[in-house]
């Protein structure tokens, strides 16, 4: 049977979404609930008021993304949820209500890895797929390189040891007394900053490995403001106190360590294609280095829509869609996973 | 066709779903599975079978209960998901129900009872009632008290639901489960007057769990 309109779900983390989706391209309608507002006092995501606010979300969110897409249930083939990774009483609340749709309605049950999703994002931008891709999925909880040999095929290259770049950007931002989310806030303070104001050192690009680190990095920024061996609660250093030059370089150091791996990874696999996507992806200065990068090293890097970097349940039925044409179908069993 | 009531009770360790309709030629109307409560993993497929085995055709139900506590927040998430997902899909009504006031039918007509169920961190959920003929009359709705005013909470003489541990001093319980099961919610249901065919559920709560502490435990949020 070919499952051509899927409903997609996701909840991992901190976004209530679904989408309807023909033919893995065709967005019907996308409806995205985000809780940045709820979590923002608290400097980053807290579990439970996650899980509490996708309760809250869910119910409206399937009913607005049918009355946007001007469809009901009889049109719908399939559904598509994200089942991992993520946070565990999030992705329950997705999951439940997928299954609870699939069962009301008799509809085919498909589950997605939400990193894969994030590729899938990233493939959506071209008309055309000419595989193999090295593929980046930079975001809040997750910094990798992939091979990726189809839509559903993925072998890890490389992927942080400590601190995605995301969540870098976050601390980073915490430290310059940006609010949250840091990657916007640092983006938005540097953007006329000197990103060559403050030196700091790229991470592990002294050796051949396709891994990141982004902890050393927070600590340089850290040192950079208070001095070495400082503390948060230290004063700024008076050399210290240019806040858009010190954000554009806290932002160029991560998005340059980015840019040099993916090349690394061009270099190295003889694959000329990059494909991006996650929450960071939407960086304007990773997508200008990443175009610098590509040019002087002679591969072309393709970001996924900026609509569709942050989670998005556009790429979930996409994906879906993708895995169901495969033959991939779940049961009402269908656990989740954190990993 | 007439319809059918289904329960979800996820809120403790045994979980449960029941489905109530119009009584057959045995003059069974009444159907009940137990499962695992753990992250609500199998709860459709338990729904599932319990509409084939009593016969019940999905379309069928007219309106989805669900308990929502106090108990484990995961669980009781997922039940409401499972509950309010189920509503949206099926164009059917849906509502949550106190576990206390459930499980209230089973205590003596015209007398106090008090719950007391450990919630962990060294506090006690606490709530009482009283049960007459036609009500189940809230005294004092639940809420966390430190487990040290339990034994002030429930005054000596007046029954409660609960773990007798948790009071200093010896006392006779109801019984240990504060819990009920979906059986028991769908029998508070047709004890106020929800009928099978066109349930009336402005009565009930919202199916949202019952959240008696804050989400976030820090006691304040980062400057």
């Amino acid at each position: 049977m070919s499952h051509r309109v899927i409903l997609g779900i996701e909840s991992s983390c901190d976004e209530t979404a679904a989408a309807i989706v023909r033919d893995g391209r065709t967005v019907l309608a996308s409806v995205v609930h985000s809780q940045i507002d709820e979590h923002a006092a608290w400097g980053g995501v807290v579990p439970e008021i996650a899980g509490r606010s996708h309760l809250e979300a869910i119910r409206p969110v399937l009913s607005e993304v049918f009355a946007a897409a001007n469809l009901t249930h009889h049109d719908i083939d399939a559904i598509a949820v994200t089942a991992r990774p993520g946070l565990l009483g999030s992705l329950l609340v997705g999951v439940t209500a997928a299954k609870s749709l699939s069962w009301a309605w008799n509809k085919p049950l498909v589950d997605v890895h939400h990193i894969e999703a994030h590729a899938y994002a990233a493939l959506m931008s071209l008309d055309e797929w000419v595989f193999p891709y090295i593929t980046l999925i930079v975001s809040g909880g997750h910094t990798s390189l992939y091979r990726t040999d189809s839509p559903l095929e993925h072998t890890l290259l490389g992927a942080t040891r400590d601190d995605a770049a995301g969540e870098a950007l976050d601390k980073g931002a915490a430290m310059l007394e940006l609010s949250y989310p840091g990657g916007p806030s640092i983006e938005k303070a540097g953007a006329l900053g000197d990103p060559k104001a403050y030196a700091f050192k790229l991470p592990m690009l002294d050796r051949d490995s396709l891994e990141f680190s982004f902890s050393g990095l927070k600590t340089a920024l850290l040192y950079k403001l208070k001095g070495p061996g400082g503390k948060r609660t230290d004063p700024t250093l008076p050399e210290s106190q240019d806040l858009s030059g010190m954000a554009a370089s806290f932002e160029y150091a991560v998005a340059e360590t980015l840019s040099r791996k993916c090349a690394r990874a061009c270099a190295q696999t003889g694959i000329p294609r990059v494909l991006v996507g996650g929450g960071v992806a939407r960086n304007s200065r990773l997508r200008a280095r990443m175009a610098f990068q590509g040019e002087k090293h002679g591969f072309q890097a393709t970001f996924a829509k900026t609509e569709h970097c942050t989670d998005n349940a556009v790429m979930i039925a996409g994906l879906g869609h993708a895995r169901l044409q495969a033959g991939c179908q779940a049961d009402l069993l269908l656990d989740v996973a954190a990993r | 066709m007439t319809g059918a009531l289904l329960a979800i009770e996820q809120s403790g360790r045994e979980a449960s779903v029941a489905v109530r309709f119009e009584a057959d030629a045995q003059g069974r109307d009444l159907h009940m599975r137990f499962f695992s409560g753990q992250r609500g993993v199998t709860l459709l497929s338990e729904i599932d079978d319990l509409l084939k085995e009593a016969g019940v055709n999905k379309n069928q139900l007219s309106a989805v209960l669900v308990g929502i506590g106090p108990g484990s927040y995961t669980g009781l998430r997922i039940a409401c998901a499972a509950a309010r997902t189920l509503s949206f899909a099926l164009e059917i009504p849906c509502a949550g129900v106190v576990g206390f006031q459930a499980k209230m039918l089973e205590a003596p007509l015209d007398q106090t009872a008090h719950f007391v169920l450990d919630a962990y961190r060294k506090e006690i959920y606490h709530a009482s009632y009283r049960r007459t003929r036609d009500a189940i009359e809230t005294l004092s709705a639940p809420l966390i008290l430190p487990q040290e005013q339990c034994d002030s909470a429930v005054p000596l003489g007046e029954a409660f639901f609960g773990d007798p541990g948790l009071f200093t001093d010896e006392r006779a319980s109801l019984g240990a489960q504060t819990n009920p099961n979906a059986a028991q919610i769908l029998d508070y249901a047709a004890f106020c007057g929800v009928t099978l065919d066109a349930p009336r559920l402005e009565v009930f709560e919202n199916a949202t769990p019952l959240y008696l502490r804050a989400a976030a435990f820090r006691s304040s949020p980062k400057a």
